[in-house]
């Protein structure tokens, strides 16, 4: 029970993005697709998503073939939560959060009471129950995000994948994210697939890595066997060293800034 | 619960207003014309249309004109109002913008040069106008479509760009047109189809129209949730199970359906597919499911309002165009000022 | 609750549906369309049995159904005012479009058309019912696809319309003795055909010896300023050639053309004529002072003159017209013309057809 990702191959015209790159996304687990900007993760994203077309490769889900699925099925797989959403229209977080229940339902078709309750639990799950009446565009950064993954989580789907999703958020919300990330992930085994900016918060809540350089994959597998400074090292091209603390927390450091 | 119970209560009181109101607009039209009919005549000949029991070839002359010249330009002005607006409310939504209107994608000026065409070429009925302007309005999105396509795939920008070059096009070949039509009869000719209005009403048009503009509408209606969703933007509508390169061409088409029909058969009303569908946001909140239907029945009511002054204030006929115009601007003004921020950001 | 949601849609979408359907189906059911047959004859009450009928066929070819006695009338646009108060029908008018109300010349004529109903004006629209509510016997309008919605909903309350095209001289003779017909006052149209048939001949008769290397050239300066002049195709060019002169732009076409200042100048016009209508820097003082035209014998030899009248141009093919054909025989051809008092003809004109005599009207022929 995983997404297999083969030999993917994907480019811009000419230039090529992503170079053949295979990897697993276990299911009921966390993995972070860590990289620089340029290394392809957001597109690698998008490839497994089916928002772009790769060019050769294979995606399977399960067992399927992600790349014949129509859309409509695929969205019962996967999920998507973007970095954010800019919203035109002053959408409820309850409408919003009963989008996520379109996959299942038919052209003309409109939410029904089990959709609402649906969404009603995704919001509770991810702790928003309290803002289903404001307006998506009045609440916080924060709050936002958090109400795209429940729209996530109201499409009951087996997979999650997410695009940088704490890139714009403050240090409590980061954590608070993430953790909440984490535990759907255990209690729904919804396997997460997340591309993700901040090795420590991956080294923090992931239970999977994926590094990714020039379009190709350089490791993957768990967290503490691949979190390495050697390795980290050879991602970020800097000086890395992964420091245990006494908590047993480790905490992944460069040598700039205060020594 | 009992929050979306208010919010659904508010939905249903705009749409119960809206179309209470529009409602008595259409009853009060019945009454109003420079050909006097008293009221409770209007009423005995309504009531003789709906159960069938109307004989035109027995009729009396307030009946005639009632039946004849009164009624299907009140039909007209509504299904035009009707169209108009819901394909507004379509379009903002699928190009995430509330500026758009029905002319994106080039509507209009395709059913202009048709127009012009039909006039210039000899010969020319105003039913064979009609049927050049309409297929030409198709047309033109037609090519707007294509072009989007050809260009990496019909994202909205795209789409947008497209709509403005082929409106350019056509605008320009309209402008043509008028410099080589005739002053004394083609160029007026032309001048006139332009500025639009319901003086055509009949029931053979009227009844053409249902077949398009009801159908249109319909699919408008039942998709408008769905709306929701691909006013998200592709990639979430994609990510959402959105299937955007199959909807977005059949909700074009639909809408295109009904606005190219109407403009041929009315001309160009400007502002009511840019203003009505804001007034309907700002009513029934931003949930299409809820703005769609409140749209169509305002559009009706304020096209038929329109009409009925254009019809009655002076002697002469007023272009309806004028009046919406004259009507819509100021009022988009005040929206802008106000800030609706409830709307849109 | 959602459920009901969606019942809701669908109940604005079939109220929407009922409301706009059933009327069209209850046309269907009674079997008729639009358009009543033109036969039923009488227009006001129904049942009564029709008085006796006529038909005609009209300008456009169509056959219309009278009344015996036609005593109401409306026009709908000045052209055709002209044309009916021509061919008498001044005491039959019940109403008129707009623009006929404000014509300085009609209100001269027939100072009571300003109290008639208006019905709208050929520029902005027709309103049909304020035409239907003036109750009218018959209808007279122009040819075009603009005024077909019209005619079928005044067919619709059995009022019949007549469609004159005026567009050519002969036309609009053609015109004149239907309106007569109509009208009942073929008299007074024949009265006018009469009159052109007797100018024209004694116009043929003066000037149709003329050997055409003698005939005066004339440019006339059109609607768009000093370099628009009028081409083959154009009633103008007609005017010219009656008035035995040669129109230098003759072999142009499209109604009023464009031309450069240096065709004009090869051209070489004997005489310059402006219409009225010309726009700016055209009257005959700013084309005698024009630079670039001093080298034309008509600027040198002072014949640039502006096209009567003042008041109402008589360039159009309109019953006046015979007037400008005659102001623009004697100006081309003085001695030939000597013995034709022009504003004696113009005043008797006038006054046969219009009730006042020229001078009456207020008009003259000085520029």
């Amino acid at each position: 029970m995983a997404i297999v990702v083969e030999q993917l191959r994907f480019g811009y015209g000419p230039v090529e993005v992503i170079r053949g790159a295979s990897f697993t996304v276990p299911a009921g687990q966390v993995t972070c697709l860590l990289g620089r900007n340029g290394s392809g993760k957001t597109t690698l994203i998008r490839l497994v998503n089916g928002i772009l077309r790769a060019q050769s490769g294979t995606i399977t889900i399960d067992g399927c073939d992600a790349r014949t699925s129509p859309r409509q099925m695929l969205a019962r797989w996967l999920a998507f939560v973007p970095q954010e959403h800019q919203s035109v229209f002053a959408y409820g977080v309850r409408e919003l959060v009963v989008m996520g229940r379109n996959p299942y339902m038919g052209l003309f078709a409109r939410p029904k009471d089990s959709d609402y309750d649906v969404a009603a639990q995704a919001m509770e799950m991810v702790g928003i129950a309290h803002l289903a009446e404001r307006s998506y565009m009045e609440i916080s950064g924060g709050e936002r995000q958090l109400v795209l993954i429940a729209r996530a989580l109201a499409q009951e789907t087996p997979y999650l994948l997410m695009d940088e999703p704490t890139s714009h958020l403050d240090f409590s919300n980061q954590h608070g994210i993430l953790s909440i990330v984490r535990r759907i992930s255990r209690e729904r085994g919804v396997g997460v697939l997340m591309a993700m900016h901040d090795p420590n918060l991956a080294l923090a809540y992931a239970d999977q890595v994926i590094m990714l350089e020039a379009g190709q994959v350089y490791r993957e597998g768990p967290v503490d066997q691949v979190m390495t400074g050697e390795h980290l090292e050879h991602l970020y091209g800097i000086p890395i060293k992964v420091v245990g603390l006494a908590t047993g927390q480790q905490i992944i450091l460069t040598e700039a800034g205060h020594a | 619960m009992s929050n979306r119970t208010a919010r659904r209560s508010r939905w249903k009181g705009s749409l119960g207003i809206a179309s209470l109101i529009t409602l008595g607009i259409f009853v009060l039209s019945l009454g109003l014309g420079r050909y006097a009919i008293p009221p409770s005549q209007v009423a005995v000949l309504l009531w003789e249309i709906i159960t069938g029991q109307f004989d035109p070839a027995q009729a009396t002359e307030p009946a005639r004109v009632l039946y004849y010249i009164r009624l299907p330009r009140i039909l007209l002005a509504a299904l035009t109002g009707a169209a108009l607006a819901g394909a507004g409310t379509l379009f903002q939504g699928m190009f995430r913008n509330p500026l758009v209107s029905p002319d994106v994608l080039g509507v209009s000026s395709g059913a202009a040069l048709g127009a012009a065409l039909g006039i210039l070429l000899p010969g020319g009925s105003s039913a064979t106008i009609q049927i050049f302007a309409f297929t030409m309005g198709i047309l033109a999105v037609a090519l707007t479509y294509g072009i989007a396509k050809v260009s990496r795939g019909q994202s909205i920008v795209m789409l947008v760009l497209a709509g403005v070059v082929v409106s350019a096009f056509f605008e320009a070949a309209l402008s043509f047109l008028k410099y080589v039509a005739d002053p004394y009869e083609e160029l007026p000719a032309i001048v006139f189809w332009l500025m639009g209005g319901f003086h055509r009403a009949s029931w053979p048009l009227v009844r053409a129209l249902l077949f398009t503009v009801l159908p249109g509408m319909a699919v408008l209606l039942l998709t408008s949730w769905k709306l929701n969703i691909l006013s998200l933007g592709d990639e979430e509508a994609m990510s959402l199970g959105i299937n955007v390169s199959l909807l977005r061409p059949f909700l074009i088409a639909a809408a295109t359906l009904m606005v190219a029909s109407t403009v041929s058969a009315s001309g160009t009303i400007a502002w009511v597919g840019l203003v009505v569908p804001h007034i309907a946001r700002i009513l029934a909140g931003a949930d299409h499911d809820q703005s769609m239907p409140v749209s169509m029945v305002m559009g009706a009511g304020f096209v038929l309002l329109m009409d009925d002054l254009a019809r009655t204030l002076t002697t002469a006929e007023i272009p309806v165009g004028i009046l919406t115009a004259a009507v819509g601007a100021p009022f988009f003004g005040y929206l802008l000022i106000k800030g609706t921020r409830e709307a849109w950001k | 609750m959602p459920r009901m949601r969606s019942l809701s849609t669908r109940f604005v979408a079939s109220l929407l549906a009922a409301l706009l359907v059933l009327p069209a189906l209850a046309a269907c059911n009674t079997g008729q369309s639009s358009g009543a047959p033109a036969s039923q004859g009488e227009n006001t009450e129904p049942n009564t049995p029709a008085p006796t009928e006529r038909t005609i066929t009209d300008q456009a070819g169509r056959t219309v159904t009278l009344p015996a006695e036609v005593n109401r009338v409306i026009t709908t646009w000045r052209p055709g005012t002209l044309l009916i108060m021509a061919a008498g029908g001044k005491s039959k008018l019940v109403a008129t479009d707009g623009p006929s109300q404000q014509s300085e010349f009609l209100v001269q004529v027939f100072p009571e058309i300003t109290s008639l109903p208006k019905v709208g004006s050929k520029k902005g629209g027709l309103n049909v019912e304020a035409i239907v509510a003036a109750k009218p016997d018959v209808v007279f309008v122009w040819s075009g696809s603009d005024v077909e919605p019209v005619i079928q909903q005044l067919e619709s309350q059995q009022i019949p319309v007549v469609v004159l095209v005026p567009e050519t001289l002969e036309q609009m003779e053609e015109a004149v003795m239907l309106a007569g017909k109509v009208m009942g006052t073929e008299e007074q149209a024949q009265q006018m055909i009469s009159y052109y048939d007797e100018k024209l001949n004694m116009l043929s008769d003066k000037l149709g010896t003329i050997p055409a290397d003698e005939r005066s050239r004339v440019y006339m300066v059109g609607a768009y300023g000093v370099y628009s002049t009028a081409s083959g195709d154009l009633y103008q060019n007609f005017l010219i050639e009656q008035a035995g002169g040669v129109n230098v732009a003759s072999e142009l076409k499209g109604g009023w053309a464009e031309v450069s200042a240096e065709q004009l100048v090869q051209w070489n016009p004997d005489v310059i004529v402006a219409v009225q209508y010309c726009g700016e820097n055209c009257d005959p003082a700013s084309i005698k002072s024009n630079p670039q035209l001093q080298t034309i014998k008509a600027v040198q030899n002072d014949k640039v003159y502006m096209f009567p009248s003042a008041m109402d141009p008589w360039d159009y093919p309109e019953p006046r017209s015979i007037l400008g054909m005659l102001w623009l025989a004697k100006i081309l051809y003085p001695d030939k013309m000597a013995d034709l008092d022009l504003i004696q003809e113009v005043d008797n004109f006038h006054k046969t057809f219009f009730g006042k005599t020229f001078t009456e009207l207020g008009g003259t022929l000085d520029e």
